[in-house]
């Protein structure tokens, strides 16, 4: 009976402290569906607390209310921020500094000295880490095995190169020392190249680390080619579109390179693969650029290593292993985009370094960790453009340097405001 | 009450059937099936077609990106709702170091054969849990607790009240400082230590009511209940 008591109570009090810190139909952050609840900062009647306007004449006014009525809570800010940028709730001297703040422009610069000292301590290097980890969805499990790549030094290089606050560029073009090792315990780098395959090929940064290609070894090496989309453009395939779409088949299709430009049984009546089939969906849609890209990844093997010949197969029956012209036409060549034709890995790299949308992913995906929103792709957490331009703009004009956009967006008003 | 029975599962059958969209589209290796929708285009692990169907979706990197009319009516704008903190788990690590910092390492009392909040933590079952990472999967860690995830957590909470109670306990992140005072109430700083953010007068009246109206598991259950609503989100 006793024992039932407790449980009752247990139950009663957490969620009574749960609901508490869920908010009320007074909190300005609470933004469900409340149907005609003047409470409700979506719906047209909305009155923030403290406000003397009313209904907003515009969605603009609406959207400016509901975000005025935020209030910053650098108590709060702090807690999370610690979490994301080292792993660990922060110190009672640490909360005591935001405490003994006299206002909140002191609280503010208080706040920020700490980020500042987050992004510096050696914990960040372990939360870069995890986060590309996460991001790339690669890690080394269990030991090495003989003759694998490690999983693990896709991540540890791009932590290295925010950490060090190098150009994200790198990402796609260092030639050199890509594949470093991280040690956990003094949390530093070393720098170091990646394992060779059996044939010398170009370094142009992950593009050519042997984890990640071992970790997306797959048919006719799409899946190699899908990760670096998702992963550095944030979104899916298709990955452009046409200013002037045209019905085809049983749909319309929208790809910037012509449908002809790609192998299919309308050019190549032996075409292993028709990708011009417009019978259920519109292939050439997503394959006019995934068909430019993939031809470039076929000679990796299944551990990543580069070797002389294809080694990625077509899946028909006797699964033959994929040539160029299951691809492209002869005549066609590769590319990152419409207009920006590439010859080979390292071109490729450069193509990516210079897409203003692979700088805006990135940002986004800052933007998207420091505001807990999941990922950008698969959690479809998409950002309208207004939100990150600032920081996409300060981003491109110094230097790429993805540390000081992590530091940018730790301090902004969105952060420590709830 | 048989046949309510057999609705009621039939009916939640059917809303879990509704939630799968019956593909795998996702360079997640997350076991999804591709059986689903025989009129789908998205592929599974084992091929390499996984098609966009929304051809009516806007251009990646256009200026205007269309909400989903469903979104905005359910939680607003994508202007307002991606300026908002949204509830991210606490991550592994993290519950690792709010266990050891706060000092709740298993020195409590607890009832025969109960195991500490950091060895259930440390089982190996624990860090599937609570959505841990499965690179060899392609599946990175969960950025949004699961119910199973909550679940954990608060048993995890719960035990390690045991040992915040404990008139020896300390805390590495918070020293000097004391959950229960002298008077064998809570103390602001001990709830501060514990939540990693200032506790409010609420918080401390709260818990305390719970060590008013039961004295002996009172200011366990406060405990337990405080860590798991402060750190049900990042």
């Amino acid at each position: 009976m006793r024992l039932r008591n407790s449980a009752s109570t247990l139950a009663a009090f957490g969620l009574a402290v749960a609901l508490s810190g869920c908010g009320s139909s007074e909190d300005p952050n609470t933004v469900n569906n409340g149907g005609t609840d003047p409470g409700n900062p979506n719906n047209p009647g909305y009155t923030p607390p403290g406000s003397t306007t009313t209904t907003p004449a515009t969605p603009e006014e609406q959207v400016k209310q509901i975000l005025d009525a935020r209030k910053a809570d650098y108590s709060e800010a702090l807690r999370t921020a610690s979490l994301k940028l080292r792993d660990a709730l922060p110190s009672m001297a640490e909360i005591k500094t935001i405490e003994a703040a006299p206002d909140d422009a002191a609280k503010k610069v208080a706040y920020e000295k700490l980020v500042d000292d987050m992004i510096a301590s050696p914990e960040f290097t372990l939360v870069m880490v995890k986060f590309w980890k996460d991001t790339f969805r690669t890690g080394q499990v269990g030991a090495l095995q003989a003759g694998a790549a490690n999983r693990d030094t896709a991540a540890t290089f791009a932590a290295q190169v925010v950490v060090e606050s190098r150009a994200y560029s790198e990402l796609f073009t260092q030639t050199a020392n890509t594949c470093p090792t991280y040690d956990p315990v003094a949390k530093t780098f070393t720098p170091a190249a990646c394992a060779a395959g059996a044939v010398a090929g170009p370094t142009a940064g992950l593009l050519t680390d042997p984890g990640l290609l071992s970790q997306y070894f797959a048919n006719m090496a799409f899946r190699r080619v899908r990760f670096i989309q998702e992963t550095f453009a944030c979104s899916k395939f298709p990955a452009e579109y046409s200013a002037t779409p045209k019905p085809l088949g049983n749909g319309t299709f929208t790809g910037a390179f012509p449908y002809e430009s790609i192998t299919g049984k309308v050019n190549t009546p032996t075409a292993k693969i028709d990708f011009q089939d417009t019978s259920a969906v519109i292939c050439a849609n997503c394959h006019v650029n995934l068909n430019r890209l993939a031809p470039m990844f076929t000679n990796f093997d299944d551990k990543g290593f580069l070797t002389a010949a294809s080694q990625v197969e077509v899946p028909i029956p006797g699964n033959p292993k994929a040539a160029r012209i299951d691809y492209l036409p002869a005549a066609e060549g590769y590319a990152w985009r419409a207009g920006k034709p590439v010859t080979d890995i390292p071109t490729l790299g450069a193509a990516i370094a210079a897409d203003p949308e692979v700088g805006r992913c990135a940002v986004n995906r800052v933007w998207n960790y420091a505001m807990s929103r999941g990922d950008i792709v698969n959690d479809l957490a998409t950002i309208p453009n207004a939100v990150t331009q600032p920081y996409v703009d300060s981003f491109a004009a110094g230097g790429q340097k993805l540390k000081e956009t992590i530091r940018g967006i730790f301090k902004s008003e969105d952060f420590v405001k709830f | 009450m048989k046949h309510i029975a057999l609705t009621l599962i039939a009916v939640a059958g059917l809303a879990i059937a509704g939630c799968s969209d019956g593909t795998s589209d996702s360079l997640s290796n997350g076991g999804g099936g591709g059986a689903g929708d025989p009129n789908g285009t998205a592929g599974n692990e084992n091929t390499t077609f996984d098609h966009s169907n929304d051809p009516g979706g806007a251009a990646p990197g256009a200026d205007f990106q269309p909400a989903e009319p469903g979104q905005v009516k359910l939680i607003g704008s994508p202007e307002i709702t991606s300026r908002l903190h949204a509830c991210g788990k606490i991550s592994l690590k993290s519950l690792g170091d709010i266990l050891t910092s706060r000092g709740l390492t298993g020195g409590g009392t607890r009832p025969a054969g109960a195991l500490s909040g950091q060895a259930i933590f440390a089982q190996g079952a624990t860090a599937a849990a609570l959505g841990g990472a499965n690179y060899n999967g392609r599946v990175p860690e969960a950025p949004f607790a699961s119910t199973s995830a909550m679940a954990k957590m608060f048993d995890i909470f719960t035990m390690s009240s045991y040992d915040a109670v404990n008139a020896n306990w300390t805390a590495p992140a918070c020293p000097g400082v004391k959950v229960l005072g002298a008077d064998g109430k809570f103390t602001p700083d001990g709830l501060t230590c514990l939540m990693g953010k200032t506790a409010r007068a609420e918080h401390l009246a709260i818990a305390n009511d719970a060590i008013a109206k039961n004295p002996t598991d009172g200011a366990k259950i406060a405990i337990a209940a405080l860590l798991s609503a402060a750190h049900t989100c990042q």
